[in-house]
């Protein structure tokens, strides 16, 4: 029987989980170290793949093998070059080189390989995920041989597994999720009475993690030695091998104010101490980001810290004691603790598995899942790109034109008429956007797909198109450009499968054999 | 249960109520049955530290107050200069409070308006009204969510009411709103006016509204209710008012022609809408009743009584259709004249006697001739030589409908008895249906007089006999302009009526004539009468005259422009095509020749495709030359129409309307242009002033971009030798550029403005990089130059996004950002925050250099705000 599987790909970390026969959800350990969560880290060489803390393992001795924080560049036309050892910019003469979907492919196989049978799967990925970094995602999965159910975003997968506990009454009303990965950000507020979740908004970050707090630790570790040795670390080289020992750092100082770590150096071994206010204060700009951040999330759900009711803790950062500080300073109260913030998405994400494939549940799995109910939002506008006139400006400008409004709640459907401009214009040009933000400037949008549409006659200026996006509730964008006079239509699902692409991909890694 | 509303004693008012600037906790509906509990006591006022919020008034002069109906009929019998005693109950205790009323002057001097109710929505206090007394424009819409006064968080109506009574008169406060989809909560500073100001604010608004009638009767009714104060429901009532020209322009409408108005078949709430707009006598009319029954109204005889010379009677003409010495039939009454006494209504079976009879019986009876299309057959008293007498008539019913028979009858008199025209006809008939509505002049004989020395255009009113097209094909067209909002931009309206027929179109089709409308607007603001006559007598040129008088509106934006930037509306009328009765001209995109308050005239224009309008001024083409035949008519108000001698044959018909413009920058005639270029090679000069390299680096840029007027050489040489000589003072420094941002200002308008600093931007990055000096440079010349903060910050994101940002040291981060000394921490968190949150959007940006520029972006901003939120 194939299973209900939910996966959580992390920069840093994925785990994935499972429903129970009793349908409650179950977070499968490693079978190399039995550990449930697996380093999202990737050693390459030739055609042996290791994946995990083993792949962490080699990063002290060949750095340029071991591919980390994909995850990052998931939304980027970039690959990782064994031979520079870095993710470098995508190009057809890049040899040994490996695609963001690829790498990320070679994580959700090992995942996979932690039980039998599965076949379909629920994966996680920050709400903010452009909608490229998406379609990589489906494509790695697909590469990995896993038909995905569905996309859903981490922190609403993060309120899912909380509504789907037993003791879930206890939090009802308005929720604010905190999810502080070791590469992302993300915080959704979210309405949740009884086990019916319905996202509100969702802010965040798609570069503040755990890493941006080792990175700062690391420089903190190059300034002490160099202060000590005059001579600083050699960061170019071996800077793999002090994130390792600054995130050592960063967990000792989250239960103890003071850590001293031996550093090796150009000047020889020396013992530096750091702390935790050293560390806090080194971390005053990502703090800063995170406060701000919430305060947006605030805003745009039309909330104010009092009359949200709990703060939900999810990733493996939000360990870190001047994390929760600062939760309790903005919310003005502290955030709730007491489920495994490691474990929370995968967890979600396999409970929403079991929403999505109710067919494949056994009774009790149904029983124990049945009320879960989730509504969630778009988390960004959806356009397209149109003339219109600039009243400051005095002419004509190409501006981006918003259908369909982040927060709208899915399934979303909306419809605008547009006008041709010119007398007998032969056709429109198509341009569909995404941006984070109310963008009405085009270079500050990303245009997701490009089309046209001709008309089959001549008619003057002012000829109306009909515009409509529907938005579905698994993220799928369907627009149709109608011509209302010939009824002539343009017609497109986005989230398309780079067929092409994914082809050339699989094929550079059947062979490939990983471990 | 019901429960009986107790009925209030009528109480003779003052003017002007005595007030204590308090308010209490219920509506004003629910006002006869809730205790008077304060909820606000206004700061500086009489009732400062006397009542506090919270207070219950039990008492007012010994007199039991248990409502606020009771204590408002105790305030009533108040005189201003009255010492009141009252008794309130205040945490539990009874205490006792004088107050001392001064007068109404120092309470309207003293009392603060806040023109702003809002309203608790999903346990968010949102704007649910704001008045015009603080010109909130679009900073506020309802709907809002109101965050805070002067950063004191508003969470209830109570909050709101707490916080207002901190404020007096001329205090500044500052509103924090939250629109639903925007980003961040704005804020909105205002100054506390005064009632005394609010009072000249709302009469200046209703002496500049639109239907200047009803801004009139408006102020004037605010006025008599003691401002809103003494009226049951002050809200209804203005939109009623509101209503007045389209209700006083469809009755006026209301006979016979092709789109009758009838009002009979008024919506009920129309209908009543009228007896509330009319003069008080005509209020109990029901014009919804039938012809016989409003004829034989005596307050309808009564008015048209005040028309008719005493030996003709058009109140007679109107029920048989006959004048006297006229072509009588024998079968209607040969001489129902003047205003004679009805005394009894029958048809074939029963007579009723009027005096014995309701109003509703005799409606009903009315009715029933009517409907069954009967002969309605009447007794009158009749005068003959000081004799009464009785006489019977019989009146046709076959025609009789409504109202509509009425004017419709009256049409008919005046043309047969004063012999007008039909454009007269229509101002008369207009006139007299008017008269009816409150703030609109009685119909007399002076005004028919007036009318019959006027000469009118003869505009025929449809007429549903006329089925050929007059032998020339002329055809009628009529406009009106109005400002108005069109998809939220502010516009002038030209509002088109008696536009050709399709079958019209369809015959000149046929011919293979091709019709157009078109609209051209001049500013005939400094066109005069007096002036044109004397040139005529003098040296008849008055071509020249119009010429330099009379200016095309131009444009700048090419859709709407044609030849020389001429702003036009031209459209083909296609025969059984859809045509649009109203036609836009956003003020955006509108350029005056002149600055300040101009009369515009929308000249409007149904002419085949062979006629031609110059390229140069939009005027027709005339024997080759532009025709000012449009102005001629416009002065002469003597010409009948406007192609007397029917010697444009191109053009199917002419029309203007006029409307009054203030217009906020220079004209284009006021702008020079050399000046203009002159100033903005100064400008992009002073940018790298006393740099070589980058002087020279940028000469071509400036060069390429300049344009004086032609490419002639002449033009060609100007530009060299200014380029030069502006490069060779840049080179020593010597541009002052204080004194170019003060000339420029006077020369440029505002979208040339924007294309300075959009310039200015392209030159500081063309080398791919951005610095301090040009960041400052181009921040001082937008401040100087007034441009909207907003737009300038997203021009400035726009075209710096992409380049590296070089010399800014360790304030890279207030410069880029714009924050300011002036700022305080708040203020400057909010800024960091607004820019984090637009950067950080813009990380996954498909654009590299952009994404790049994002984070870096982003970062600055988190790290400068985590200094300042230490």
């Amino acid at each position: 029987m194939n299973k209900i599987i939910g996966i959580d790909l992390g920069t840093t970390y994925s785990a994935i989980a499972q429903l129970d026969d009793l349908g409650n959800p179950e977070v499968l350990a490693s079978t190399d170290n039995n550990k449930k969560i697996t380093a999202s880290a990737v050693y390459i060489k030739d055609d042996n793949v290791i994946v995990g803390d083993k792949a962490l393992d080699a990063l002290a001795a060949t750095p340029k093998n071991v591919v980390t924080e994909t995850k990052r560049q998931m939304e980027n036309d970039a690959v990782y070059s064994i031979e520079n050892g870095e993710w470098i910019d995508k190009d057809d003469n890049n040899n040994k080189s490996y695609s963001p979907a690829q790498i990320s492919s070679f994580i959700l196989s090992k995942l996979k390989s932690y039980t039998s049978d599965i076949k379909k799967a629920v994966i996680t990925v920050p709400a903010l995920f452009a909608e490229k970094a998406r379609v990589a995602t489906l494509d790695a999965a697909k590469m990995a041989g896993i038909e995905v159910i569905s996309l859903i975003n981490e922190p609403t997968a993060a309120a899912c597994y909380y509504a789907s506990l037993p003791n879930v009454k206890k939090i009802t009303g308005k929720i604010l999720v905190f999810d502080l990965g070791g590469g992302t950000f993300d915080v959704t507020v979210c309405d949740v009475q009884g086990q019916k979740v319905e996202v509100i908004t969702s802010r965040g970050d798609k570069w503040l993690g755990g890493k941006d707090f080792d990175k700062e630790l690391v420089n903190l570790m190059n300034h002490k030695y160099k202060s000590t040795t005059k001579q600083q670390l050699d960061l170019e080289n071996k800077k793999p091998a002090y994130m390792e020992i600054a995130e050592q750092i960063k967990r000792a100082l989250s239960v103890r104010e003071n850590h001293a770590e031996v550093i090796e150096g150009p000047a020889g071994p020396k013992k530096i101490e750091i702390s935790r206010s050293e560390f806090e204060q080194s971390i005053q700009t990502h703090i800063e980001k995170l406060k701000m951040l919430m305060e947006e999330a605030l805003d745009g759900s039309g909330l104010k810290p009092e009359n949200v009711s709990h703060t939900l803790l999810v990733g493996g950062s939000t360990r870190i004691p001047i994390v929760t500080k600062t939760i309790e300073k903005v919310m003005k109260k502290p955030p709730l603790k007491g489920v495994n913030v490691d474990e929370a998405v995968a967890a979600g994400a396999a409970v929403y598995a079991g929403l999505q494939s109710k067919k494949s549940l056994n009774e009790a799995q149904k029983q124990a899942i049945q009320n879960v109910q989730l509504q969630d939002v778009c988390n960004f506008y959806l356009g397209t790109l149109v003339q219109e006139d600039d009243p400051v400006l005095n002419r004509k400008i190409t501006a981006n034109m918003i259908l369909i409004d982040r927060d709208t709640t899915l399934p979303a459907t909306r419809t605008a008429p547009l006008h041709t401009i010119y007398d007998d214009q032969e056709a429109i040009s198509i341009e569909i956007t995404q941006s984070e933000g109310r963008e009405r400037n085009r270079e500050f949008v990303n245009i997701i797909h490009e089309g046209r549409l001709e008309f089959p006659d001549k008619k003057p200026k002012g000829r109306l198109i009909n515009v409509t996006y529907k938005y579905d509730t698994s993220g799928k964008l369907h627009c149709t450009f109608e011509d209302d006079s010939s009824k002539k239509k343009y017609e497109i699902s986005i989230r398309p499968e780079s067929a092409e692409d994914l082809r050339k991909n699989y094929e550079a890694i059947e062979h490939i054999v990983i471990e | 249960m019901i429960i009986k509303k107790k009925k209030r004693k009528d109480i003779q008012r003052l003017k002007h109520k005595v007030r204590f600037n308090i308010e209490f906790d219920y509506k004003i509906k629910d006002s006869h049955k809730s205790k008077p509990q304060i909820v606000y006591v206004q700061a500086g006022s009489v009732s400062e530290k006397k009542f506090f919020i919270g207070d219950t008034i039990k008492s007012i002069n010994s007199t039991q107050v248990k409502t606020g109906d009771d204590l408002d009929n105790e305030i009533n019998k108040l005189n201003w200069g009255d010492e009141a005693i009252f008794e309130v109950e205040r945490k539990n205790k009874i205490e006792k409070v004088n107050i001392k009323t001064i007068s109404f002057d120092h309470y309207k001097k003293n009392c603060v308006v806040w023109s702003l109710a809002i309203e608790e929505v999903n346990k968010l206090i949102k704007i649910k009204q704001y008045g015009i007394e603080y010109n909130f424009g679009n900073e506020l819409a309802v709907g809002d969510e109101l965050i805070s006064i002067n950063s004191e968080k508003i969470l209830s109506i109570r909050d709101f009411d707490k916080e207002r009574a901190k404020y007096k008169v001329g205090d500044i406060i500052e509103y924090k709103i939250q629109r639903k989809n925007q980003p961040h909560p704005k804020t909105i500073k205002i100054k506390l006016i005064s009632f005394k100001k609010a009072i000249k604010i709302n009469k200046k608004s209703c002496e500049n509204f639109w239907i200047k009638k009803a801004g009139s009767l408006m102020f004037k009714e605010w006025e008599e209710c003691d401002y809103g104060n003494n009226h049951k429901d002050w809200e209804k009532r203005r939109e009623e008012i509101l209503k007045l020209e389209n209700i006083a322009d469809r009755f006026a409408e209301s006979r016979f022609t092709e789109n009758a108005d009838e009002i009979r078949k008024w919506k009920n709430k129309d209908a009543k809408l009228i007896s509330k707009l009319v003069k008080p006598e005509f209020k109990n009319i029901n014009f919804k009743l039938n012809f016989f029954s409003l004829i034989f109204n005596p307050k309808i005889i009564e008015k048209l009584k005040s028309i008719s010379f005493k030996n003709e009677c058009c109140y007679s003409f109107i029920l048989t259709g006959k004048t006297i010495g006229g072509d009588w039939d024998k079968k209607v009454p040969e001489n129902i004249k003047n205003f004679q006494k009805l005394i009894s209504i029958k048809d074939k079976k029963k007579e009723l006697f009027i005096d014995k009879i309701s109003e509703a019986t005799r409606n009903y009876f009315f009715n029933l001739i009517v409907d069954k299309k009967k002969k309605l057959n009447i007794k009158y008293q009749s005068k003959k030589k000081n004799k009464l007498e009785e006489k019977s008539a019989i009146l046709d019913s076959q025609f009789c409908l409504g109202f509509e028979n009425i004017t419709d009858m009256l049409s008919n008199w005046f043309e047969i008895k004063y012999k007008f025209n039909k454009a007269k006809i229509k101002l008369a008939i207009n006139d007299w249906c008017n008269s009816f509505f409150l703030e609109y002049p009685d119909f007399t004989n002076e005004r028919i007089e007036e009318i019959k020395s006027m000469d009118l255009q003869e505009t025929p009113i449809e007429n549903e006999y006329e089925d050929e097209y007059q032998s020339d094909e002329k055809i009628y067209i009529s406009t009106n302009v109005k400002k108005k909002k069109i998809n939220g931009k502010d516009s002038f309206v030209v509002k088109l009526t008696n536009l050709p027929d399709h079958e019209f179109l369809q015959k000149k089709d046929d011919l293979g004539e091709k019709i157009y409308l078109k609209i051209y607007i001049y500013d005939v603001t400094d066109l005069e009468s007096d002036k044109y006559y004397e040139i005529q007598d003098t040296t008849g040129e008055v071509d020249q005259y119009f010429s330099n008088n009379c200016h095309v509106i131009k444009t700048e934006n090419f859709s709407w422009s044609e030849g020389n930037n001429i702003l036009i509306q031209s459209k083909r009328l296609e025969p059984y095509g859809e045509h649009t009765s109203e036609i836009a001209f956003p003020y955006s995109v509108m350029q005056l020749p002149k600055y300040g308050k101009r009369k515009l005239s929308f000249r409007t224009f149904i002419c085949t495709e062979n006629q031609k309008f110059s390229e140069n001024d939009g005027r027709f083409i005339f024997y080759e030359n532009p025709c000012f035949r449009p102005e001629e008519y416009f002065l002469n108000s003597y010409d009948d129409s406007f192609d007397e001698y029917g010697d444009y044959a191109e053009i199917l018909s002419y029309t203007s309307s006029e409307i009054e413009v203030e217009y906020k920058q220079p004209g284009y005639l006021e702008l020079n242009r050399i000046k203009y270029n002159d100033l903005k090679i100064a400008l992009s000069f002073s940018l790298t002033q006393n740099e070589e390299e980058n002087l020279k680096g940028n000469l071509e840029k400036i060069k390429e971009d300049i344009r004086y007027g032609d490419s002639s050489i002449e033009a060609n040489i100007y530009k060299i030798l200014n380029l030069k000589k502006n490069y060779e003072i840049a080179l020593n420094n010597k541009i002052k550029l204080d004194d170019v941002l003060k000339d420029l200002k006077k020369n440029s308008v505002i979208h040339e403005r924007y294309e300075i600093i959009d310039f200015l931007l392209n030159l500081a990055t063309k080398d791919e990089t951005f610095s301090k000096k040009e960041n400052n440079f181009i921040d001082k010349v937008s401040k100087e130059l007034e441009l909207n903060k907003e737009k300038y910050q997203e021009i400035k994101k726009q075209r710096t996004a992409s380049v590296k940002f070089v010399d800014f040291g360790d304030k890279t981060g207030e410069s880029v950002f714009g924050i300011t000394k002036e700022m305080n921490t708040e203020q400057k968190l909010k800024t960091l925050r607004k820019e984090y949150s637009r950067w950080n959007a813009l990380t996954n940006n498909s654009d590299k250099t952009i994404r790049e520029r994002a984070r870096e972006m982003r970062d600055l901003a988190a790290n400068l705000r985590s200094q300042y939120s230490k």
